[in-house]
């Protein structure tokens, strides 16, 4: 039988998918970036950005940012998750719903509900106004470290949760055995080993705190950033300019991607392996140290989870015009989606939904042939797929609508590249996801089929797949949150009457209608949420495991 | 067997292009709009009581998004009617449009008759200082050229000119009262938003007291109920920038987009639009119901002419400059 056939054809396939709707586009925007305004090669767009305007500044700010937020997240999750893996305090059951706050609460709405909260007219600056103390201003610095810190320690929670989890409990009672002091046992033996893992998490946070185009937006107006300006190049009112728009978005990812190399490199000589040893017992702590500990813990849940409550009760509320009538109730704004928006609602279901299928029979195949099917081509679909993951949405959503507005195949402004752009942007995560378990099915297994008689193709689907269902159901849920929560790339790249629930609330919190969109927040946390719980509960998935 | 191909791919061409023609048949006028949705259902209670027989397609989206669907659409027009967009904006696509002289002209302002071009005026904006009461220390502006004392260096902020058409107006304007010097002098002074949206969002938020926006935009604060805000016509003058919509060049259905066309200026969906979103009416005989809502009179308003089309050849020039002035 030809080797080749199925597996190398469908590798061969899968890169070539990857090379047109990645590899090309991303390449596109690293070319403009090199060419002048007469169409020869230049260096106009650099020269512009080292010497002229803001960008420079926005460059330094940008880097200043992440490298505070990726502090700050790391502070707050591991705190929190080693709280949770050594103490038993009152509330551990609602944390585990925490990865949950972040994943359906999508970033514009968190970030315009605390301004709802610690803006200039918030209700906690209104009520610190009365007792004559002046709250700090929230536009700006403050504001983009709090809400991005509130949004992103997730990650590190999770990382370090299961990292602390997995310490063997031995090596810290070697080191107490030994003289040394609790603390300085945790710094020198327990710190040490989950290092990798939050530093891998920690650079997670890094891109997204960098790329975020959605929080940086509501809440840096005295802060210029990269990633705002990106967007703004792109979607100028009066044209942009294409040099521009690819040099700015060369420059930021050439700062992820530098990031990720040293991140890399670094790891690459710390490496421990654990041998599965015994889980530490979980203290229960007494008097003031319980106080103190659950009180700070129970203040970073009920910090996370607010936007969602403030949404809810926003899009219940009077307002006229921008102005909001808190504690006068109204369904005026549910009424109006019902009468003029259930488009946008159906364009969220379909574009997610579509992106969702796609994604998740990619991821499975994809994920398949890594593992399970490995030739000369594997190589660089690993680092293809690893590409997404370096690019914000906006700059994705400028290469795809850039790299497709001409030539052969013309996407620009079709419903297709909303579909490709949300697909796109998640692949990395939904292989991650739907492999996750195939490393554990033996070879043998599908040996046996094949040496029965059945061919391939069939012994995939009778035998693999099932066992790779858990994984593929992961994948498929976890993409299904993030499309529908997708608004970077969408916003760079729809066209009127393409309008996704995230960018209905955009452009709503734009005009500053802020009842309105969140009735139309409350309505994506819905869709959001359902097939989450449908997971949880029915299909006893653990979607947060790895 | 190829006649039967033949049939089948006659089949399935005449099955695609059901819902394609469908949507131009005769009775359906296809609107495309940068308008808010309750502007949009305004309209289109108007247009059932009136011309009960045109359904018209709603497609709403941000005005350039829409302008380049219409370019793009050119050579097979989707789109009977534009609504609304500046006129320097239309002026950069008026090869899509085609002209129409409507009966309801000689009822609109001179200024927006928009006569020897392919568009008829629908709105206009006008530019003013947004105040917030609550943040301002000592006395509110009167005037542009208030503004440019270094007192209020921090304090006032307006849109990017570059991103913003009605940041350039403003821009323009103070330009031909005061020339470059007064540019330069605005440009020490202003704080600039990336955004037309993020001056009044900053200046209703208590960000900054005082901002450079359009009238509706500030009035919207002002008729939700939030005392501390004020508008502010500058008493050096202040500037227009009207706003206009166009039937699109080979549409599908011309005829009864001429109909809606008539029906947006009429006297009756003019007070309703203007009452619902404080734009300014392009029809002169509106004045009581602005005397209502407590907008001045546009006769009491003074306003400095501006030319659009010399404003949209400067364009270059002017931002150059501003950059400059801005460091």
């Amino acid at each position: 039988m030809n080797r080749f056939l199925p597996w190398g054809l469908l590798t061969a396939l899968a890169l070539g998918f990857l090379l047109i709707f990645v590899g090309y586009p991303v390449l596109g925007v690293l070319a403009r970036s090199f060419i002048g305004e007469g169409g020869g090669f230049s260096l106009d767009g650099f020269v512009t950005f080292l010497t002229k305007g803001r960008y420079l500044e926005a460059l330094m700010n940008t880097v200043i940012l992440g490298i505070v937020v990726t502090c700050t997240c790391t502070v707050v999750g591991v705190f929190l998750a080693f709280v949770v893996a050594r103490y038993e305090i009152p509330f551990s059951n609602i944390i585990m719903l925490l990865p949950l706050s972040v994943l359906i609460i999508p970033e514009l709405i968190s970030a315009q509900s605390w301004v709802m909260v610690f803006g200039n007219n918030g209700i906690v600056t209104n009520l610190f106004d009365l007792i004559g103390v002046r709250f700090p201003r929230f536009y700006g610095w403050f504001g983009l470290i709090y809400v991005m810190t509130l949004t992103f320690y997730v990650h590190v929670f999770l990382a370090a949760l299961a990292a602390l989890r997995g310490v063997d409990h031995s090596l810290e009672e070697a080191g107490q055995s030994l003289g040394t002091a609790p603390l300085p046992t945790y710094l020198r033996v327990v710190f040490p080993t989950i290092l990798p893992a939050v530093l891998s998490s920690g650079l997670i946070v890094f891109t997204l705190a960098v790329g975020n185009f959605a929080i940086s937006i509501a809440l840096a107006q005295r802060v210029t950033l990269l990633s705002v300006m990106t967007y703004r190049s792109f979607i100028s009112e009066l044209g942009g300019n294409p040099t521009m728009q690819s040099t700015l978005a060369t420059v930021s990812i050439l700062l992820v991607a530098s990031v990720l190399f040293f991140q890399r490199r670094y790891l690459a000589r710390r490496n421990y392996q654990m041998v599965a040893g015994r889980t530490p017992p979980r203290a229960r702590l007494r008097g003031w140290k319980s106080v103190v500990v659950s009180g700070l813990a129970g203040i970073i849940i009920l910090l996370s989870l607010l936007p969602a409550l403030v949404v809810l009760v926003g899009s219940f509320t009077v307002s006229r015009g921008p102005v909001l009538y808190w504690g006068q109730f109204t369904l005026e704004h549910y009424q109006r989606i019902w009468n003029f928006n259930l488009s946008v609602i159906g364009n969220s279901l379909k574009f997610a939904s579509l992106a969702t299928v796609l994604g998740v029979i990619f991821a499975t195949l994809v994920s398949y042939l890594l593992i399970k099917k490995r030739n000369v081509m594997s190589p660089a679909v690993d680092y293809l797929l690893l590409l997404p993951l370096t690019i914000s949405g906006t700059v994705l959503g400028i290469a795809l609508a850039q790299g497709f507005n001409s030539g052969p195949v013309v996407l620009t402004g079709t419903a297709i590249l909303m579909v490709l752009a949300m697909m796109v942007r998640r692949l990395p995560f939904g292989v991650r996801n739907a492999s996750s378990n195939l490393h554990n099915i033996s070879n043998s297994l599908e040996e046996a089929s094949v040496s029965l008689g059945v061919p391939p193709m069939r012994t995939l689907r009778n035998v693999v797949l099932p066992l790779m269902a858990p994984g593929i159901a992961a994948a498929a849920i976890l993409t299904w949150v993030t499309t529908v929560a997708e608004l970077s790339a969408s916003v760079v790249i729809y066209q009127a009457g393409q309008e996704t629930l995230p960018i209905q609330i955009f452009r709503l919190i734009s005009s500053d209608l802020m009842a309105r969109a969140s009735a139309f927040g409350v309505i994506n946390m819905i869709i959001i949420l359902v097939p989450v719980f449908i997971g949880i509960k029915v299909m006893k998935l653990r979607l947060f495991s790895s | 067997m190829t006649y039967f191909r033949g049939i089948s791919l006659l089949a399935l061409s005449v099955a695609l292009s059901v819902p394609l023609s469908g949507a131009a048949q005769a009775g359906d006028v296809n609107l495309y709009t940068s308008n808010s949705e309750d502007a949009v259902a305004q309209v289109l209670d108007a247009l059932a009581e009136q011309a009960p027989d045109i359904k018209v397609n709603v497609i709403g989206g941000g005005s350039g998004s829409l302008l380049r669907r219409i370019d793009a659409e050119k050579s097979a027009p989707a789109a009977d009617l534009f609504w609304s967009s500046g006129f320097s904006t239309l002026a950069g696509f008026s090869e899509l449009f085609t002209d129409y002289a409507t009966p309801e002209a000689d009822s609109l302002l001179p200024a927006l008759q928009a006569k020897d071009v392919p568009w008829t005026g629908t709105n206009t904006h006008v530019m003013v200082l947004m105040v917030n009461a609550d943040v301002l220390d000592g006395k509110a502006p009167s005037t542009w050229e208030d503004l440019m004392d270094p007192a209020w260096e921090g304090k006032v902020t307006m849109a990017d000119p570059a991103n913003s058409s009605s940041a350039y107006a403003q821009l323009y304007g103070i330009y031909r009262l005061y020339g470059e010097e007064g540019v330069q002098r605005l440009a020490d002074v202003v704080e600039v938003q990336g955004s037309t949206s993020g001056v009044y969002k900053a200046v209703a938020q208590g960000e900054y007291p005082v901002g450079m926006t359009m009238e509706y935009a500030a009035q919207r604060y002002v008729a939700g109920g939030q005392d501390e805000i004020s508008l502010t016509y500058p008493t050096d003058g202040t500037f227009l920038s009207p706003e206009g919509m166009a039937l699109i060049k080979d549409g599908p259905n011309p005829d009864d987009a001429k109909r809606v066309y008539d029906i947006l200026l009429s006297h009756g969906l003019q007070q309703q639009l203007f009452e619902l979103t404080f734009r300014r009416p392009s029809r002169g005989d509106l004045d009581e119901s602005i005397a209502a809502s407590g907008l001045p009179l546009m006769k009491d308003i003074k306003v400095i002419d501006v030319d659009q089309t010399d404003a949209g050849d400067a364009r270059e020039h002017l931002l150059e400059l501003w950059a400059a002035a801005r460091g």
